[in-house]
């Protein structure tokens, strides 16, 4: 019986396009978001946070993979390479390799056998998915961990109005689908959706209500109060 | 709560979490024991914390009393006359109705009243207004010894486990777990039935029963990390009788080191067990 303050332990997973037309500017600014993203995680985890903080990055471009063969690292271990970019847009994959993941550890997943903060998803791609991935989208929202994930889907410079039904369809209700209109901005907002949800989240592990997390809704409102700081500035 | 019968040693704890000591609220979970010359039962229920849940803590106790009820009128007979699926389900039905009779007993002696509810949303307000015994939600999970059977019961996100040479085994396995984050069964869903279980188990098999609340669980993340770092500690001190020791960590597990959740540790064990396997050399 040990007298170690007991934390919960919250997953922050991103799902990143590495498809040909995410090459430049836009990767570039992945990179750098996922580096910032761990370092402020690593200092909340080491805060007064009731939470853990875990990374999951999965690319997807020809093939889905996930980063460095890593189901989840605690942020202070994760070692992040350079995502490089190239191939189709098979996010059918990407999904087809986050469905396993959204068990329990005893079932070979990354989400822990007892309690748990209901994770955090985020969706960043900016171009049509080469194959419809609706089967797998059905299969994934018959998992529980995913039905209760707070899902963020972010399109990058697009117009393209299937692509971005694809995205609303992963959202479903429990996050939001932001359009980034110009990829030089993609950065900031990779990091707001990602530290906001993950600071409003690690402040409120909840005590047993028997609801949908009602952290969703706050983490909703103050994403919204911070992009809309950045309309003002830039747009 | 601890103490010993002729053949068992029981033991039940609850305290406060963290974050209700600093609400100023009430806490949510309950657990009782009930012994004869025959049996012992122990019980864990924790009552919901979502906003609705008004009532929970009083729904926590009725499923408490409703476990204790119902177990105690199991017997010899009830073992002759009838087969173990048939015992089971009896079990199921009569707590259902038991819970629900007090719950229903409750709302019209004590109506829900506006002061209650003046934290509420419109849309909580109406939802407890078409399904008022949702003011109640609780899981719970029950053990009793009686001779050599062994009755679990367990409804939600609570543990229930059985004990056997210093392993811990879950009673029940839900196939399609959809209790995850702070989801759980629940003792006030119109479908309870399909999700409390109950099993009657040999006890020459096993050495008793654990169960607790997701407060006391939830911390260590994992079956193996609970049973190393607590389950089994807990029965070591309990065979040695240092109950005292057991309830100052489920207290300070409560209130200062765990997730700030209600907590409730309940264990029901054979007296004639080996105290080897429960030793942890700490």
């Amino acid at each position: 019986m040990t007298d170690r303050i007991a934390k919960q332990k919250l997953n922050v997973i991103m799902i990143v396009d590495t498809s040909t037309s995410m090459r430049g500017e836009r990767i570039g600014q992945v990179n750098r978001a996922i580096r910032d993203i761990q370092k402020y995680l690593t200092e909340l985890s080491g805060e007064s946070s009731n939470v853990d903080f875990y990374l999951t990055v999965i690319t997807f471009s020809t093939e889905a993979r996930l980063l460095n063969g890593d189901k989840e690292k605690r942020v202070d271990e994760f070692r992040f390479k350079d995502i490089w970019a190239g191939g189709w847009s098979n996010l059918h994959l990407a999904y087809e390799t986050l469905e396993p993941l959204l068990c329990k550890e005893k079932q070979g997943g990354i989400m822990p056998d007892f309690g748990g903060v209901a994770p955090i998803i985020l969706l960043l791609t900016d171009g049509h998915p080469t194959q419809k991935s609706a089967d797998q989208m059905a299969r994934l929202k018959r998992v529980p961990w995913f039905r209760v994930a707070l899902r963020y889907g972010i399109a990058i410079e697009l117009s393209d109005q299937r692509t971005l039904a694809c995205l609303h369809e992963f959202v479903d209700g429990n996050g939001d689908v932001i359009e980034c209109y110009d990829s030089r901005l993609l950065e900031r907002i990779i990091k707001i959706v990602v530290m906001t949800a993950s600071k409003v989240k690690s402040s409120s592990a909840p005590v047993h209500s028997g609801e949908v997390p009602s952290t969703n809704e706050a983490v909703h409102q103050e994403i919204q109060t911070a992009l809309s700081e950045i309309d003002e500035w830039e747009w | 709560m601890s103490g010993s019968g002729s053949n068992t040693i029981y033991f039940t704890k609850t305290s406060v979490g963290g974050n209700h000591i600093k609400r100023g609220g009430a806490c949510q979970d309950f657990s009782a024991s009930y012994h004869d010359e025959e049996r012992t039962i122990v019980t864990s229920c924790d009552g919901h914390g979502g906003a609705v849940y008004i009532r929970s803590e009083r729904g926590a106790r009725f499923a408490s009393s409703a476990a204790v009820n119902i177990l105690r009128n199991v017997d010899h007979r009830t073992f002759l006359r009838h087969s173990r699926e048939e015992i089971t389900e009896q079990i199921r039905l009569q707590l259902l109705c038991e819970w629900n009779a007090m719950v229903e007993r409750d709302l019209s002696s004590r109506p829900i009243r506006r002061s209650e509810t003046r934290e509420l949303t419109d849309d909580e307000r109406f939802t407890l207004r078409q399904d008022p015994m949702k003011a109640y939600g609780t899981t719970l999970s029950a053990a009793m010894i009686y001779g050599n059977k062994l009755v679990c019961v367990s409804i939600g996100d609570g543990g229930c486990f059985l004990l056997r040479k210093g392993r811990l085994i879950p009673a029940f396995d839900e196939p399609d777990d959809e209790q995850v984050a702070n989801l759980t069964y629940s003792m006030c869903q119109e479908n309870a039935g399909a999700h409390l279980n109950a099993e009657v188990f040999d006890a020459n098999y096993y050495d008793g029963a654990l169960l607790c609340t997701d407060g006391v669980i939830n911390p260590y993340q994992s079956l193996e990390n609970f049973e190393r770092s607590l389950a089994v500690p807990a029965i070591e001190k309990i065979l040695q009788r240092k109950e005292t020791e057991l309830c100052d960590f489920v207290t300070r597990l409560g209130a200062d080191i765990g997730l700030g959740d209600d907590v409730t540790l309940s264990v029901v064990l054979k007296s004639n067990i080996s105290q080897r396997r429960y030793r942890t050399g700490g």
